[in-house]
Order: C-alpha cells, then sequence, then structure tokens
C-alpha cells in the first residue's frame, strides 16, 4: 500500500521532471542550431530510487548523458541534423554534417551550431552576444565588400581568401552539455577531432525539436500525472481504511 | 515546476516580439529607404537542478536588430530625388548641431534655399541653391548642377558626399528614417562619389524599402506557430498545478 503511494509519487515526479525539459525544447522550437534534450525510458530511473539504489549507482549513465535521482530529468543531448532554412543572409550560415562552429566568450572556447553571425563596429565577426567567431589562427576581421562563404569554411571577400572558418567535431558519445546562448561547451575531457561538413551561406540549421511529438510527450505526461495522482488518492483511501476501520473492534 | 513555467513564459514573450518585429516591417514596406529588421532567438542559460546532476533549461531569448542591405530601386522620375547604389548613407545636420545619417534621398530645397533630405535637414556639407535656379539635376557621381537665369551652361552648386561605416547594420535607429552613428556602427567615415568610388546615385529614383512581404507572413507563421506550442505547454503545467493544489480530495 505504502508502495503504491511511492510509485504514484515517483510518477508524478518523472512525469514532472519530464515537463521541465519537454517545456524548454518547447521554447526553443525556432532557435536555429537548438539541440533538443530526449528523455531516457522511465521505468529504470524509478526502479532504481524505489530498491534503495542512490544517487551513486544512478550516476552510471551511458556516456554522453545526464544522470540524476529526480526520475524523469535524465537526458541526452540529441545531436540530430535540423533542417536547413534559407534567409539569404550575408552572414548567416549553416552546417550541414558534424560539427561545430568555434567562439571564443570570456576567455573560453565554445561551441555552436547557430550561424547567424554580425559585425562589430571593426568589422570583426561575432556571434549575437559578442562572442568572437574564431578561424583556423583567431578571430576574424572582414574587410569591406561582397562576403562569400565556401562549403569547406574558407572566407572569400570580394573573391580573395581572407579567413577559414574553424569548424570542430567531437567523439562520439563525447560529454557535451548546453550552457545557453545557443553554446554547447564539453562537460569533461572532450578533444577536438576533425568532422565531415560543408557551410552554407545564406542559411540557418532549424531546431531539432519535433513540435508534433513535444505535443504528444506534454499530453502524455499530462495524463500520466493524472493517472498517478488518481492512483496515489486509492492507495492513500486504502491505507487510511486499513488504519482506522481494520483495527476496530 | 516553476522554472518550467518561466520557460514556457520566456517563449511567449520571444515570439510576440517576432510578431511585433514582423509587423513593424511590414507596415514599412513601402516605405523609402526603411531596412527591415530580424529577430535573433537564444536558449536561456541551463540551471543546475538542486539535488540532481541534470541541468534544466529556462527557455528562449530574443532580440532584434535590423539588416543593412541594399533596397530595390524604385523609379520616380523626379529629378531631385536620389538612390544610393552601394554602401554609404546621406550626413545630415540635426537641428541640435549633432549629426545623423540618412539613404532617403528624396530631397528638397528649403525656404533658405538649402538642399534638405526627409524634408527639413541640410545635407552635410550644406549645398545652396539659389532661387532663381531651374532645371536642377544630380549624376551618378553626386555633382549637383542647375540653370540659373542669365548664364547657358549649367552651374555646379556642390556635391553630395556619403559617410560610411564599418558595420552600417550597428547604427542606431533614429527614427523617420534617421540613423545615428554608435559603437557598434564604428564611427562615420567620409567617402567621396567620384571615380574609383564603391557607390554611385542613381537619380530619378528612390531606394525602396528592403521587406519582404513573403518573407514576413512566413515568420509571422511560424511564429504563431511556435507561440501556440509553448501556450500548450504552459496550460499543461497549470492543469498539473490545478491538480496537486486538489491531491487532498477524497
Amino acid at each position: 500500500m505504502i508502495q503504491g503511494i511511492y510509485v504514484a509519487a515517483s510518477n508524478m515526479a518523472a512525469a514532472i521532471g519530464r515537463l521541465s525539459w519537454l517545456g524548454n525544447n518547447a521554447a526553443n522550437l525556432s532557435t536555429p542550431g537548438y539541440k533538443q534534450d530526449v528523455g531516457f525510458p522511465e521505468a529504470l530511473a524509478s526502479q532504481e530510487m524505489l530498491l534503495g539504489r542512490g544517487a551513486a549507482a544512478a550516476g552510471a549513465g551511458p556516456r554522453g548523458s545526464q544522470v540524476s535521482t529526480t526520475p524523469g530529468a535524465r537526458t541526452r543531448l540529441d545531436l540530430t541534423q535540423g533542417a536547413l532554412r534559407a534567409t539569404d543572409g550575408e552572414l548567416d550560415l549553416a552546417i550541414a554534417g558534424d560539427g561545430f562552429f568555434v567562439v571564443e566568450k570570456g576567455g573560453e572556447r565554445l561551441y555552436t551550431r547557430n550561424g547567424s553571425f554580425v559585425l562589430d563596429g571593426e568589422r570583426m565577426l561575432r556571434t549575437v552576444d559578442g562572442g568572437l567567431v574564431l578561424s583556423e589562427v583567431g578571430p576574424i576581421t572582414l574587410p569591406q565588400g561582397r562576403i562569400a562563404v565556401q562549403t569547406d569554411g574558407r572566407v572569400l571577400v570580394d573573391g580573395t581568401e581572407v579567413a577559414v572558418l574553424a569548424i570542430a567535431g567531437f567523439a562520439e558519445g563525447a560529454p557535451l552539455r548546453k550552457q545557453g546562448m545557443n553554446y554547447i561547451r564539453p562537460a569533461g575531457p572532450a578533444p577536438e577531432i576533425a568532422a565531415a561538413f560543408e557551410v552554407r551561406q545564406g542559411f540557418l540549421e532549424a531546431s531539432n525539436v519535433d513540435p508534433a511529438k513535444i505535443m504528444v510527450d506534454v499530453l502524455m505526461s499530462q495524463k500520466n500525472y493524472g493517472a498517478s495522482q488518481r492512483s496515489l488518492q486509492l492507495a492513500d483511501g486504502t491505507l487510511q481504511r486499513a488504519v482506522t476501520e481494520l483495527g476496530r473492534v | 515546476m516553476s522554472g518550467t513555467i518561466r520557460a514556457a513564459a520566456s517563449a511567449l514573450q520571444a515570439h510576440q516580439l517576432r510578431l511585433d518585429v514582423a509587423a513593424h516591417n511590414i507596415a514599412n514596406m513601402n516605405t523609402s529607404g526603411f531596412k527591415a529588421s530580424r529577430t535573433d532567438l537564444q536558449d536561456n542559460r541551463y540551471l543546475p537542478q538542486a539535488d540532481t546532476q541534470a541541468w534544466v533549461g529556462t527557455g528562449v531569448l530574443a532580440s532584434s536588430r535590423s539588416v543593412f542591405a541594399q533596397g530595390p530601386l524604385l523609379q520616380t522620375g523626379i529629378p531631385k530625388d536620389v538612390a544610393i547604389l552601394g554602401p554609404g548613407f546621406f550626413p545630415v545636420r540635426l537641428p541640435d548641431g549633432g549629426a545623423a545619417y540618412t539613404r532617403q534621398g528624396n530631397l528638397e530645397v528649403n525656404g533658405e534655399g538649402t538642399l534638405v533630405a526627409l524634408g527639413q535637414y541640410p545635407l552635410e556639407p550644406s549645398i545652396q541653391v539659389p532661387q532663381d535656379a531651374t532645371g536642377l539635376v544630380i549624376d551618378e557621381q553626386g555633382r549637383v548642377s542647375a540653370r540659373l537665369a542669365g548664364r547657358t551652361e549649367r552651374v555646379e552648386l556642390g556635391v553630395l558626399r556619403l559617410a560610411e561605416f564599418a558595420n552600417p547594420s550597428g547604427l542606431r535607429p533614429l527614427g523617420n528614417g534617421l540613423f545615428g552613428e554608435s559603437e557598434t556602427s564604428g564611427a562615420a567615415v567620409p567617402a567621396a562619389l567620384g571615380e574609383g568610388a564603391r557607390s554611385k546615385l542613381a537619380s530619378g529614383a528612390l531606394e525602396a524599402s528592403t521587406v519582404d512581404l513573403s518573407q514576413e507572413m512566413v515568420s509571422m507563421l511560424e511564429a504563431q506557430r511556435a507561440y501556440q506550442l509553448s501556450a500548450r505547454t504552459f496550460l499543461a503545467l497549470l492543469d498539473l498545478t490545478q491538480q496537486a493544489m486538489h491531491l487532498d480530495r477524497q
């Protein structure tokens, strides 16, 4: 009976946990280069909690995953390619394939798939929030003229090569985590490797969020929560009767 | 859970901004010299959950910026209308003495005989047009000439000059077609229109708005759809909160 309450409660917590990252995915449906979080099967997490296995055991998740003792909040980063949307922006770039643009911000090396770049007052190439987009040898300053970015990352201005964009890849399962402002950073040792890519100018990579799937997942979590709540109330009611009536003489 | 509600709320605000920007662009579809704005979306920071190692996102942030691009030419046949083909802006003098810049080339002669842009702002450097001047013409290198009484040849009254910026998209919009210098745009650099210049003028024409109506409509539809998705998530969370509050009901 008490176990019934715990199962129901953990299911409710799982539904809330799922809604937290589902909600964030939904909010970033239109964010260019956004990579969605996807969840793990819930049964595993709930069982571990019930059987008394604590955070230590729960911490050993598959490579690249983030693990928690709150069931439902376990997610891994889905790096599936998003669709390319034409914008005709001269400084809009999208990567088709693997790899990330490399950005320097606050002394750190960050990575992003969001290629909506801008110029600053000195014509240095930056991200919208002010990070410096890096070439193979450092930050990029563009002279005046017509900017053409080739598929291999070379940047030409009026036909002359000015820089080569740095595009970094990571090994399968490398520990990567989102930092916000469309940046992704390694959460542990993650050496950069060569990537197979094409850079497309005039395009932006859409998020890889599937709105229909999110809608279904949100509804399922909602119903799940409701059903668990009902079952918790039943278990509670039964327990109450057992305590108050069974012992009556 | 409150974090998730804030995430959904952030999305509603962000997509509302997209709708507002699209509406503003559409409203200026026919404004000469107007540069369309666009919205940038970024996912908001991720916070570690108190009791776990999982990181929870806090939604999305939107910001808007104008994009400098060459607008199409609109032929008007009016000799005092000029459009800039290429980078650069007409520098003008504001009433308070400050400098501003514009792409709107529907020039006029004011009551004091000064050539002005936007009906009231004198061009910099100032060009005077005598009262008896007729047949005023501006050529593609910016030379302003007219016929004066008692003279057979045309007289050159002055030369239009442009100002260029390292990053014109970073100019601060001042309204009424005026832009101001900013840190993001870089300092104004005077540019001549003569031989070898990067820009030239087209007279008898104006630069039309860069707004692409079909693109803005698509933006609005996408923003609406994204808004609906987050609104649905928001409602689901509200429903859960309601249910949780009634847990003690038998």
